[in-house]
């Protein structure tokens, strides 16, 4: 609600959001925590390795030898979805792969600002590999708004181009299953991610590689090599323990004093 | 060709054909399903039948034309129940997709009621849409009015209908129960805003493929219940008596659930026997 | 400058929203409307971009004489010729409406509806009982199927009783757990941007 004024007298936090305020607050503390051993070349817990990112260089070199082409896709949602932000390293990952391996890359979008922004990855992707002259415009195409209609424009693109490699990182709606059985119909060996739970399911089930949920997030710091957002990854684990002593405390405390626990009274404040 | 190689490379129009079968059959003679009502639904019953005469009632519309079949039916028992009831409807959407959804479902239900039928504005109004649901719904828990911009779906000036004066904030002083529909994630505004905040009860009418995904809200007594898919709308047009819509698409779904379920089997039986592969 | 300033601009707008959304102070003054309003011209800003970005990617498509170029004349009538209706009647009114009700909507039930098949392909090729946690979830699946349908408790009275534990037990902390994670993976990413540290998106790589 808009809040119009302090009734109980000057208040810093808007009433009931202590609790989420709070453990924010302790999320950013822990990765300026992890940010600065970073920089300072302090020891941190090493990240193990997700299988399903090092398949995307197998997956160029796939292409590479079909003679066919990569696809990719951020999903069918704008850039203010975290999920869509994560799928740009990836983007240049993969762009640096196919730049390597002279094989074309084809990324499709949904959106137009995410397009515009896809297309400077790829363009400086192909700089930064030394190979300025393999980008095409012509392969980073914007599709539609809709989510229907840019699933029917990537089924058809499919049919016609025919991808070995299908990488789908982002945030997808009912149309996931639409492209999961469109590039499986040609052949092509895919790999998903999303946190989208409505769509894990079909992912899990129907591609060859799956990123659930933040393992998602934990690709795109871990694949730009960067030690110092590697780091940010170490904080999420850590929050991840706090979060699991809160759940625990909350079912004792709720076990013992019922609705009224204080934990949960205190946290809504 | 043994039939276990044919079965591996089967061309997957066959098993289309064997969907588009199924759901023909299914449709023109639907096998007569009445479920047993859920507690999900049988709380979304209550919570209906708790609102007094005159209660407020908010419902959201969030989903589009792709997820209309489903949940269509669904909007429409429930808007009849509330109308029985007697209870004043504000009608809200998340695009204008699902503002003219809103319309059209209402307007099919006011016909069956004269009071509503003739009582636009008085006994419920269209508010149209809004985007960016979160900051509708936190906007209209200051103020409905501000928060659509004073005029409903269609252009018509909020101020002087009689509903949003007495109606003129979302908070549990002035309503009864809010619902969502959606076919995504549009609950979680109406849960953050809405529900928490302010203690209006919430349900949610949702597909069935989302129903697994509202059991933790609903487990953490977020969510008051959920109707969950064509299955749920039947159970409730049965325990509202409300006109039978959803039953056809229940008959239906369960032939299609048989057909899946054989599929898979077959699938499974035809990987095993031929040594695993694809 | 050019990578700086829209970093810069993203902290300082993403600080804006942040700071309406807990703070007490930010309430008071009326900044939250203030922002909320920025928010909605936002999507209206980002709805003309698509709606511009369309025309521009159709009209090339149309000169160059790309394949099936034929279907960006369609696309380019359809959706001038609507957005051109409505400035002169309201959505509601009957042409308008009917399109709506006539055209859209059997076109987005097809698609939906396509769904239905590719599900059934799918669950020929895709779902196999591979280990034991693949048929625990095969058997739980088929449960849940037959559950929703209703033709469970035909089978066996308790099967609603079964398809409920599944739903509130496994699949909840499941969900639970997914969510958490993805909860906290989507944070970082914020403060990451909020911070200056995730420039990929403004195709550059990492500081």
């Amino acid at each position: 609600m808009y809040w119009n004024g302090p009734e109980d007298g000057a208040r810093l936090l808007l009433p009931g959001y202590l609790g989420s305020a709070l453990l924010a607050a302790l999320m950013v503390a822990l990765m300026l925590l992890c940010l600065i051993r970073a920089r300072r070349g302090l020891s941190l817990p090493k990240l193990r390795r997700l299988p399903a990112v090092q398949v995307l260089e197998e997956m160029v070199g796939r292409a590479t030898e079909m003679g066919r082409p990569v696809h990719m896709t951020p999903g069918t949602d704008d850039p203010r979805n975290p999920q869509v932000l994560a799928s740009f390293p990836i983007l240049r990952q993969l762009t640096l792969a196919a730049a390597r391996y002279d094989t074309p890359l084809l990324h499709t979008s949904a959106d137009q600002i995410v397009y515009a922004l896809s297309d400077a990855t790829i363009q400086q992707s192909y700089i930064e590999a030394g190979r300025p002259a393999l980008y095409d415009p012509e392969n980073v195409r914007f599709l539609s708004d809709n989510a229907f209609a840019y699933a029917a424009a990537v089924m058809g693109i499919f049919r016609r181009e025919r991808p070995a490699a299908n990488v789908m990182f982002g945030n997808f709606a009912a149309e996931a299953l639409l492209l999961i059985e469109a590039g499986a119909e040609v052949g092509a060996m895919q790999l998903a991610a999303t946190s989208n739970v409505f769509q894990l399911p079909f992912f899990v089930a129907g591609c060859d590689h799956t990123l659930i949920g933040e393992e998602m997030y934990v690709a795109a710091a871990s694949v730009s090599g960067d030690p110092v957002l590697t780091s940010t990854v170490v904080a999420q684990d850590w929050m991840r323990l706090v979060v699991a002593v809160l759940v625990l405390a909350g079912a004792v405390l709720r076990t013992l004093a019922g609705p009224a626990d204080p934990l949960r009274r205190w946290l809504q404040r | 060709m043994t039939l276990i190689a044919r079965l591996q490379h089967l061309d997957r129009r066959w098993l289309y054909l064997g969907v588009l079968v199924v759901t023909v059959v299914g449709s023109i003679w639907p096998p007569r399903i009445v479920p047993r009502p859920s507690p999900a639904t049988r709380a979304a019953y209550d919570l209906a039948q708790a609102v007094p005469p005159g209660g407020g009632v908010f419902i959201y519309i969030e989903y589009g034309l792709g997820s209309s079949e489903e949940l269509d039916p669904m909007l429409a028992a429930v808007l009849g129940h509330l109308a029985s009831r007697g209870a004043r409807i504000m009608l809200a959407a998340r695009s204008p997709e699902s503002s003219q959804i809103a319309e059209r479902v209402m307007t099919s239900v006011a016909r069956r009621f004269p009071a509503y039928e003739n009582g636009y504005g008085q006994t419920w109004v269209n508010l149209g849409y809004r985007p960016a649901p979160d900051v509708a719904l936190r906007a209209a828990t200051s103020g409905i009015g501000a928060a659509y911009n004073q005029v409903d779906y269609a252009g018509n000036t909020l101020r002087g209908m009689s509903i949003v004066d007495d109606l003129p904030v979302l908070d549990r002083r002035h309503f009864d129960l809010a619902y969502a529909f959606d076919s995504g994630d549009g609950f979680a505004p109406m849960i953050y805003y809405v529900g928490t905040p302010m203690r209006v009860p919430v349900a949610v009418g949702a597909i069935s493929m989302e129903v697994p995904v509202l059991q933790p809200y609903l487990a953490a007594g977020q969510l008051a219940a959920v109707i969950g898919g064509a299955r749920g709308a039947a159970e409730y047009e049965a325990l509202a008596g409300q006109p039978e819509q959803a039953n056809v698409l229940v008959g239906a779904s369960a032939l299609a659930a048989v057909y899946v379920l054989v599929v898979m089997a077959l699938g499974n039986a035809v990987a095993h026997l031929g040594g695993g592969r694809r | 400058m050019r990578k700086d300033l829209p970093v810069w601009l993203g902290s300082l707008a993403g600080g804006f929203v942040v700071a309406t959304r807990w703070f007490a102070w930010a309430s008071a003054t009326g900044l939250d409307r203030t922002v909320d309003r920025l928010i909605v011209a936002s999507y209206a800003v980002a709805a003309a971009v698509g709606f511009i970005g369309l025309t521009r990617v159709h009209l090339r498509a149309i000169d160059a004489r790309r394949p099936l170029w034929g279907y960006s004349i369609v696309l380019l009538v359809a959706m001038y010729g609507y957005a051109g209706l409505l400035f002169f009647q309201p959505a509601s009114a009957p042409v308008p409406d009917w399109i709506f009700q006539n055209v859209m909507g059997p076109v987005f039930a097809t698609m939906y509806g396509l769904i239905a098949f590719f599900i059934t392909s799918a669950a020929y090729r895709a779902f196999r009982i591979r280990n034991a946690e693949s048929a625990v979830l095969l058997v739980a699946a088929a449960v849940a199927l037959l559950g929703n349908s209703a033709l469970g408790t035909r089978i066996w009275p308790g099967w609603d009783g079964l398809v409920a534990w599944i739903m509130a037990v496994p699949v909840t902390g499941g969900f639970r757990a997914i969510q958490v994670g993805a909860a906290l993976g989507a944070l970082a990413t914020a403060v990451r941007v909020l911070l200056g540290l995730e420039r990929s998106h403004l195709g550059s790589a990492q500081l």
